[in-house]
């Protein structure tokens, strides 16, 4: 009798012990206050491709031949301007803007 | 058009001007068709007497050549100087936009004449140097415009 109470009695102490050690051990349950997911976020739907949706589009590349009057335009405008500041050479004359589609 | 309003022959006495405008040929080109290509020997100065004459460089344009139109040339005025001055190679190709009529002046034919003509060679002479300060007067602007534009894009 004595010996199943000594037994006994180191089994009470060592389960305490254990759960004192393991009450300790593990991670509490209240979690913290920024981890918390934002509730907006969980309303929201998916958008696996709303993303390319959003991006603006890409300009179309201008058409060849556009592209090769503007060049003409550009010239003959800048051909002018540059004729015009021969005839009155002053800063002001030199560095004039034309209509050209490239510097507009 | 008178030859006293062409780029060539400004300055001569209407005498001297037909003696010159002998030694010249008359040619007809058509719309589209090539008075000469960059690159090309040069051995012949124009005078454009009816029509429009394009000059053109190449640029490469979305990975391809294109001719980009340099400068025109209209009735009364000079194109292919390179003829005259060395190392005679035309620096542009020249392209008739429509039916054109040009004087084609051979350099030796030329030549010929301005040793015989001293005062028309000097007076053609001026001419055609005149054209060729205009031409640099106007691409030296055009080159500073291009820079200006090219400096502010980069360090404004």
């Amino acid at each position: 009798m004595m010996m199943f109470l000594t037994i006994l009695f180191t089994s009470v102490i060592a389960l305490a012990v254990c759960s004192l050690m393991f009450a300790r051990t593990a991670p509490r349950e209240t979690p913290h206050p920024e981890l918390r997911p934002d509730p907006r976020l969980a309303l929201d739907p998916p958008k696996f491709f709303a993303g390319d949706l959003a991006r603006p589009a890409e300009p179309k590349p201008v058409p060849l031949e556009v592209l090769l009057s503007h060049i003409d335009r550009h010239v003959r405008l800048e051909q002018a301007a540059a004729e015009t500041f021969l005839d009155v050479p002053t800063p002001e004359s030199l560095h004039s803007r034309t209509a050209s589609p490239f510097v507009n | 058009m008178p030859s006293s309003q062409t780029d060539l022959l400004k300055g001569l006495s209407e005498d001297e001007a037909d003696l010159l405008l002998a030694v010249g040929n008359p040619i007809t080109v058509p719309a589209g068709g090539v008075l000469f290509r960059l690159g090309e020997q040069a051995d012949r100065v124009y005078q454009v007497v009816r029509g429009r004459v394009t000059l053109t460089l190449p640029m490469q344009v979305r990975g391809a050549e294109e001719d980009v139109v340099i400068e025109e040339r209209l009735p009364g005025e000079t194109l292919g100087w390179s003829g005259l001055i060395p190392p005679h190679r035309f620096t542009l190709k020249a392209t008739a936009a429509a039916q054109s009529e040009l004087v084609a002046f051979p350099r030796a034919a030329l030549l010929d004449h301005f040793s015989a003509h001293p005062t028309v060679a000097y007076t053609v002479t001026r001419n055609v140097a005149a054209v060729i300060g205009h031409r640099l007067q106007v691409f030296q602007t055009m080159w500073l415009r291009e820079m200006q534009r090219v400096v502010e894009l980069r360090y404004s």
